[in-house]
This record gives structure tokens, sequence and C-alpha cells, in this order.
């Protein structure tokens, strides 16, 4: 029995009994067991994924700058290298900035110290004055 | 008010006007009554009256600029004499007024309003983190 699926690109994928299969241009390339096609296709996916980070990485990482700039104690990725950028979008993005201020705030402060006064020096006149 | 920056301070720190450990810094007390110091627009030591200045200090001693801390020794004014001051200011002394740059004003500190006696008056700097100022 043969069971299509939509096609992606010029390449199909059919059911033959128990077994998936790839085609392309009328050829067989792959034909999996049931399982084997299963766990593949999780693997294709989980990968899949990690390259559509990468590929999407300018846009997360803007939209968890956004997320950073308004102190959300979260982000939209765990890639080192997108974070990085996130944050470094979030402190000098210009329009970030602009929009959502405040969030950068200035360390520039002025410390207390303290005023001694000390008592009057005297003076030798004063001295002899009061030891009359 | 508290301890604070003049704002033309800050402009000039950015702009490259003033450099704490190159420049010679002083402070001036000030009697408010006189001349309260308004920290927005004040840039130079002209903008404070003659009149309020009750004395000046001498140069700054061992500055030091280390992790954008500020601290100098401490300074000690000799045989102060004149009315109470409620503040005072540190400022880039050239020996003109109106290019003396200021700096920061303090006007929140433990002995502050001070009337002289004609003895000395030492100001201690915060030994915190915070030093004399932090940028």
């Amino acid at each position: 029995m043969d069971v299509h699926t939509p096609k992606y690109a010029s390449i199909d994928v059919k059911i033959d009994g128990l077994r998936v299969c790839i085609v392309k241009d009328k050829q067989v390339i792959l034909s999996l067991p049931w399982d084997a096609a299963l766990m593949l296709s999780k693997v294709l996916r989980r990968h899949a994924q990690v390259v559509e980070e990468i590929a999407s990485a300018s846009k997360i990482a803007y939209e968890s700058a956004v997320l950073i700039r308004k102190g959300m104690p979260f982000s939209l990725t765990d890639h080192p290298a997108i974070a990085k950028e996130a944050e470094k979008e979030a402190a000098w993005n210009r329009d970030l900035r602009r929009y959502i201020p405040g969030s950068v705030k200035s360390q520039a402060r002025v410390g207390t110290p303290k005023v001694h006064r000390d008592p009057p020096r005297r003076t030798n006149a004063k001295l002899r004055g009061n030891d009359k | 008010m508290a301890n604070s920056f003049y704002s033309k301070g800050l402009e000039n720190f950015l702009a490259g006007n003033l450099d704490w450990d190159a420049n010679d810094v002083r402070l001036v007390l000030i009697d408010e009554d006189d001349d309260a110091p308004v920290l927005a627009t004040d840039d130079a030591l002209d903008d404070i009256l003659a009149g309020a200045r009750v004395d000046t200090s001498g140069s700054f001693t061992t500055k030091a600029v280390t992790d954008g801390h500020a601290d100098a020794d401490d300074v000690t004014l000799t045989t102060v004499t004149g009315d109470e001051f409620e503040s005072f200011t540190i400022y880039y002394h050239t020996g003109t007024e109106s290019t003396s740059l200021l700096m920061v004003n303090i006007d929140t500190a433990t002995g502050l309003p001070c009337t002289p006696n004609g003895g000395d008056i030492t100001i201690q700097w915060d030994d915190g983190t915070d030093k004399i100022f932090t940028l």
C-alpha cells in the first residue's frame, strides 16, 4: 500500500507497508522501519529548531532585549551568543533606550564626609592673659 | 537637598574639561544664606557670590581615581573665621573664577552646618565605597 503525504519541494514521503520511504524523483532514497522513522523525525525536528534559532538570531536577540529592558526575569533563548547580543541591544539600541528609558541607571554618586571643627588656637598673648 | 554633582560638572567630566587627578582641585565653604548653589546651571566659581565664600582650601593631595572612585587626602582649612556655612563645593582651581569649574556640592555631612570659630576645620572624606564621589 502506498500512502502519499504532501510534497516538500521535490521530495515525497510515502508509507510502504510497515516502512516509511523518502522518495526523490521517483527513486526511493531512504526506507526505514516505522520506529526508526519516528526516531529520525525527532532528531530532525530538534536539529531544525537549533538551526531555526540561529537563523532568527537577530529577531530573538531584539525581542529578548525588549524583555531585559522591561525588567522581565526570563529570556527567549538559552544560546549564550544570542543572550549576549540581547544584553548588548538592551544597553545600546537607540530605539529601546529612547522608548523604554530608565532601565540602566547612572552609577554616579557623592560620598558623605564629616566636618570637624577644632577649637580656636590659643595665641601667646591669650596664653599670657590667661596666666594672669 | 543632598550631596550632588553640578550638572555642568558632569558635562565637563564627559567633555574632558575636568580631570580629577591632573587638575588643581580645591573646595570652597559656602554660606548659603548669601548665595545658594544652583546645581542645574552653575558652572564656574564666578557663579558663587564672593560674599558667600567663607573660605577656600589649598590644593587636594594624593588624589586617586581607582575604579571610578575620586579620592584624596582629608582637607584641613586653617584658622577659619566668618559666617556659618551650610555646604561646600569642590572645584577645579585655575586661578580665574570664570574658568574654575564646579564639580560637586556637599550639603549633607556630619558637622554641617558649621560656624567657624577661628580654629581649623577638617573635611574627612567618606571611607566607604563612594569616597569623595564616584562616576
